[in-house]
């Protein structure tokens, strides 16, 4: 639970959104070749970068997400030809916007990682996480910052 | 003023069924207010006025009638919404008669108000419009000093698309003041920004005129209404009122004409031009777009370049 | 209609200097809420302290509903702990008195209106009645009506006492205190009051005529429920509705309407449950699960919210859902005017009367 100040040993939540024929394939890739990278991440597979939509994104820092990654192919090798392209000006804007209002930089992040790139996969998210880390537990835009719910006791 | 000839057109059009309805404005019952009139027959044209207090974007309007024939009222902002909305499928230029009106700016009555000293519109009991100068008892305001903010910085007063044209001419105006806002904004720290932009929508109560108000507000079944899923609760605590916020300017990048209906709707005075000038600025900036110019172009979140700006990604 | 009462008494008059003490001492043992100026507008807010109170007010955009009725109320949380899968919680209102100091005769009465619904009628909303039971009204007659009032429409007016306690008048440098009920004469006896003399008899005389000389002539709405029985089909419902924007400004702003929905909102390993203000303005207002959707259009949430106010609410509490107060007038953004609407109400029932007649 990413409630801010609840637990010394928070580990930053972050939900990566990676398009089904090139970063989900590697991602799988790092896996397979074993390669360490920090277990932060909890990767949604879809179909194209381009099937993201804003309110994903937002909606997943409502719901406390610390930090979201979004991972397509390539500029020119989208499986569906031109998906990424819609996406990366969509990004690109949205980036700009969250940043603008004061969304801290580095807690929604966008890369491209093809289906070969086992260890680029494993940067991204090192990066990422570390970002995150540094940036502390999300608290803006967060509906669960302002809960009164106690978390869920581990044991 | 509506020109005599303008008036007499439109009520032309009325009679030989060139155009099912005209939509324009008429007097309002709060001071210094004006409201939308739907005008059937010719004999109802008289009702029709037009001056600085004609603030609302009738444009919105237009798209319920769509598969009849629309005379409509725009100004420059208006007639970009027009554009837009012929960009994006929704209207046909042929089913439209357009009365495009080159504008000099709608007064903000909460300006008004403050010059006047007193604290709400319904106490402008009496005052009127004479020419360009509000008249308000012995209070004599220029209408140029009490404009709606966005009027100060318009980029275009000029009406891009119309059958007949009433009002001034004007020189093109740069775009570089309209963004000053934003730079400023933009110049804050992280957390001044978070600060202003909570501050803001703090006063946000979820009562969705802005999107009423909107002409490219037009889904079946806004985001913020679905239940399947729920993307937000309608409870007007921060967290809702902030999602509703950035995700409905956001659904307007590479569309807001900024033509300010949505910021002269709120009941609650949130400064929204803040922010959806911020996406105009960068629409213009990195995809050298601004919107409601050209029927034909293709809005910028529905195309792309392979050398398109990539250097936020990682 | 029930919304009246009985001719109120002269208790007798007072400084508004005494008036502020008497507020400090009532500030310990109530919370008291008043009129207040803030960033430019009038607010009905707590009371930090007496001399707060905006004496000269014409009346808060906004009403003062949000006292006993707020917002955004939670009714209960739920959570997981390690130790009981299923804590519940129901949400306790805010204990203690409250006092509504200042208020108008319109919103007095558009309280008792909502009291109808909520706590008076078939059953009793507990979460209203925490926050309403004990609460007293000290009004504040209104010696300015604005030219968006229209509360002379019910056979009410600026200085109706229905629905305070105790109703101030104001002569001038006193003001008249007329103790309306029980709870206000029990009031009246912490205020130090001197006996009215002519003179200030007549000064608030005075300024009744005129407050209620100035409200602008209007078609009395009293009756009008029998106007609209016929009306169902009329196409004026499509006439009156095409420059709504469906923004429900007027259904916030209104100190009458009540209408509410309850949301659950989930947060992980627990939740809230959530009753917050609706309006029949919205088209997800009467939306099914099945996609049907009986108001489809604007026309049919504009007849609705017309019907509701003045015919089924006389029909079934006795009390019209409108108090002519204005706000609806002064903040719709399109000025959809519901004088307007009254009117054209009036003048359909009339044609169908001419035509039938025929």
């Amino acid at each position: 639970m990413s409630i801010a100040g609840e637990s010394t040993n928070w580990e930053p939540k972050i939900l990566a959104f990676l398009c089904n024929w090139c970063s989900y394939a590697g991602a799988d890739l790092a896996g397979t070749s074993r390669i360490q990278y920090p277990p932060n991440v909890r990767v949604i597979r879809v179909p194209c970068s381009g099937r993201v939509n804003p309110l994903h994104i937002v909606s997943a820092l409502r719901q406390g997400a610390d930090g979201v990654l979004v991972s397509g192919c390539h500029p020119g090798d989208c499986h569906y030809l031109s998906g990424n392209l819609y996406a990366r000006r969509r990004f690109a804007l949205l980036q700009r916007y969250l940043t603008y209002l004061g969304i801290e930089p580095g807690r929604v992040q966008f890369s491209w990682v093809s289906a070969s790139e086992g260890g680029r996969f494993a940067e991204v998210v090192t990066e990422v996480t570390e970002a995150v880390r540094a940036l502390g537990p999300a608290k803006r835009l967060n509906v669960r910052a302002e809960s009164i719910v106690a978390p869920m006791e581990l044991s | 003023m509506l020109p005599d000839e303008i008036r007499a057109t439109i009520g032309e059009w009325l009679a030989t069924g060139e155009v099912d309805l005209f939509i324009g404005w008429e007097p309002g019952t709060v001071p210094l207010t004006a409201t939308p009139a739907f005008v059937r027959r010719p004999d109802e044209v008289d009702r029709l006025i037009w001056d600085a207090t004609c603030e609302h974007n009738l444009a919105r309007f237009v798209r319920p009638y769509r598969d009849k024939t629309v005379g409509i009222m725009v100004k420059g902002c208006d007639a970009r919404a027009l554009i837009g909305l012929m960009q994006e499928g929704q209207l046909k230029r042929e089913r439209l008669r357009i009365v495009g009106i080159g504008c000099d700016g709608v007064i903000d009555p909460r300006r008004v108000c403050e010059r006047a000293g007193v604290e709400s519109v319904e106490e402008l009991d009496g005052a009127q419009l004479e020419g360009d100068v509000v008249v308000f008892g012995d209070l004599r305001i220029p209408v140029a000093e009490v404009l709606f903010a966005g009027c100060e910085t318009c980029h275009q007063r000029d009406p891009q698309v119309y059958d007949l044209r009433m009002g001034p001419e004007h020189d093109e105006t740069s775009l570089a003041d309209r963004y000053a806002h934003v730079e400023a904004m933009a110049a804050l720290s992280e957390d001044e920004r978070w600060e202003r932009f909570t501050s803001e929508i703090a006063k946000c109560n979820l009562c969705y005129a802005c999107r009423n108000a909107c002409p490219f507000c037009y889904c079946n079944v806004c985001f913020a209404e679905q239940t399947n899923p729920q993307w937000l609760t309608p409870t007007a605590h921060d967290p809702d009122v902030s999602f509703f916020q950035i995700i409905r300017t956001f659904h307007l990048a590479g569309r807001c004409v900024a033509c300010g209906a949505c910021t002269r709707a709120c009941p609650q005075g949130v400064d929204l031009r803040l922010m959806l000038d911020k996406l105009c600025a960068d629409v213009a900036e990195l995809y050298d777009y601004v919107a409601g110019e050209d029927p034909e172009a293709k809005p910028p979140l529905t195309t792309y370049r392979q050398d398109d700006y990539n250097d936020f990604v990682l | 209609m029930t919304l009246s009462c009985e001719a109120p008494v002269v208790a007798g008059m007072i400084s508004r200097q005494a008036l502020e003490e008497a507020l400090g001492g009532w500030m310990q043992s109530w919370r008291v809420i008043a009129p207040v100026r803030q960033d430019g507008e009038v607010r009905f807010q707590p009371l930090d302290e007496p001399a707060a109170v905006a004496w000269d007010y014409a009346n808060a955009k906004h009403s003062a509903k949000g006292v006993y009725l707020p917002q955004v109320e939670r009714l209960l949380t739920y959570a997981r702990t390690r130790d009981d899968l299923n804590q519940v919680k129901a949400t306790d209102p805010p204990a203690g008195p409250t006092m509504l100091f200042g208020l108008r005769p319109c919103d007095a009465r558009a309280r008792l209106m909502v009291d109808q619904v909520m706590v008076d009628g078939v059953c009793r909303d507990r979460y209203y009645a925490a926050r309403r039971d004990g609460t007293v009204v000290v009004g504040l007659a209104c010696e300015h009506p604005r030219s968006t009032c229209f509360c002379g429409a019910f056979d009410s007016g600026p200085y109706d006492a229905t629905g305070s306690d105790i109703l101030l008048r104001s002569a001038g440098d006193m003001y008249l205190v007329d103790v309306v009920t029980e709870r206000g004469a029990e009031l009246a006896k912490d205020l130090a009051l001197e006996p009215v003399d002519d003179e200030h008899s007549q000064r608030a005389e005075q300024a009744q005529a005129k407050a209620e000389g100035a409200l602008r002539p209007m078609e009395r709405l009293v009756g009008i429920e029998a106007a609209l029985e016929g009306l169902w089909d009329d196409p004026l419902w499509q006439e009156i509705s095409a420059k709504c924007l469906a923004c429900g400004t007027c259904t916030y702003l209104c100190p009458t309407c009540h209408c509410f929905a309850v949301e659950d909102r989930a947060l992980g390993d627990g939740g809230e449950r959530v009753r917050a203000w609706d309006s029949c303005m919205y088209a997800g207002f009467t939306a099914h699960a099945s996609g049907h959707n009986p108001r489809p259009d604007q026309a049919s949430r504009w007849r609705q919210r017309v019907m509701h106010k003045f015919s089924y609410l006389p029909e079934n509490v006795d009390a019209y859902g409108c108090v002519g107060c204005g706000r609806c007038v002064v903040s719709c953004p399109v000025n959809l005017d519901i004088r307007q609407v009254l009117a054209r109400v009036w003048a359909a029932a009339r044609t169908q009367a001419e035509e039938s007649a025929l």
